[in-house]
């Protein structure tokens, strides 16, 4: 598979010029700026329409007040929320400091510094007493969740994987080359 | 906003992140959003129905 770009019947390009190009400065792009991937890629429209969705996403959480998690050792399930919330990228760095007042991405075990972990768990809980907390939560943990998944999917279009995948599953004779509709 | 309010902006932004994720062409992304979006708010609803004869327990 080729890594350039081809000229379509109209002069237009049909295949996407970023096949198996290198993936991660487009990855590292998508995760610090949701949708940035895929515009790196040359995928305006699907840029735009992510990032308006993940930021959208992102900003209902943090105007319902949600909280983004931080890794509990005594709630093991709690490392996969937080590493859900790392997937917003800066954008966590943000709710966080709403959420704790600072860069907590651990909360301390009660055995090792009890003091430090109520002193965290207090100021949560100030949060958690927002009616609308938990719907808050959840956007905040969509918004994160839907950034990974635009790394892996920019990833996928850089090796070559999914456009083709894409074509298959949608195929359309006048569009044959995959290319993207704005 | 009201409950359902938020359920049905969540499922309209996921929707239309999955549309353009998985499609690329503007007619099945719009049939893949409808698909999508429906399935949530209706799956959602039926669900809400099924668990309405067990309240949580202490609830208000």
């Amino acid at each position: 598979m080729t890594a350039t770009a081809t000229a379509g019947a109209a002069g237009q390009e049909r295949e996407e010029p970023a096949a198996t190009r290198s993936p991660w400065i487009p990855c590292l792009a998508a995760w610090l700026l949701p949708g940035a991937g895929h515009l790196l890629l040359g995928r305006v429209a699907q840029g735009v329409v992510f990032a308006a969705v993940v930021v959208a996403s992102f900003a209902m959480g943090v105007s319902l007040e949600g909280t983004v998690y931080a890794s509990d050792p005594e709630a093991p399930l709690s490392r996969l929320a937080t590493l859900a919330n790392l997937g917003a990228g800066p954008l966590d760095v943000w709710a966080r400091m709403e959420t704790y007042g600072g860069l907590t991405y651990t909360i301390p075990d009660s055995r090792v510094d009890a003091k430090g972990r109520e002193q965290t768990l207090r100021r949560l809980r100030e949060k958690v007493a927002s009616q609308t907390h938990a719907y808050g939560r959840t956007f905040l943990l969509t918004a994160g969740l839907m950034n990974l998944l635009l790394v892996l999917d920019v990833f996928d279009h850089c090796i070559g994987r999914k456009g083709s995948a894409a074509r298959r599953r949608d195929p359309a004779p006048e569009a044959a080359g995959g290319t993207e509709t704005a | 906003m009201s409950h359902l309010l938020l359920m049905v902006a969540h499922a309209g932004l996921v929707s239309i992140f999955f549309a353009f994720l998985t499609r690329e062409r503007p007619g099945p992304r719009l049939r893949a959003f409808l698909f999508i979006f429906v399935g949530m708010l209706a799956g959602a609803l039926a669900l809400a129905w099924l668990m309405y004869p067990y309240p949580v327990q202490g609830g208000p």
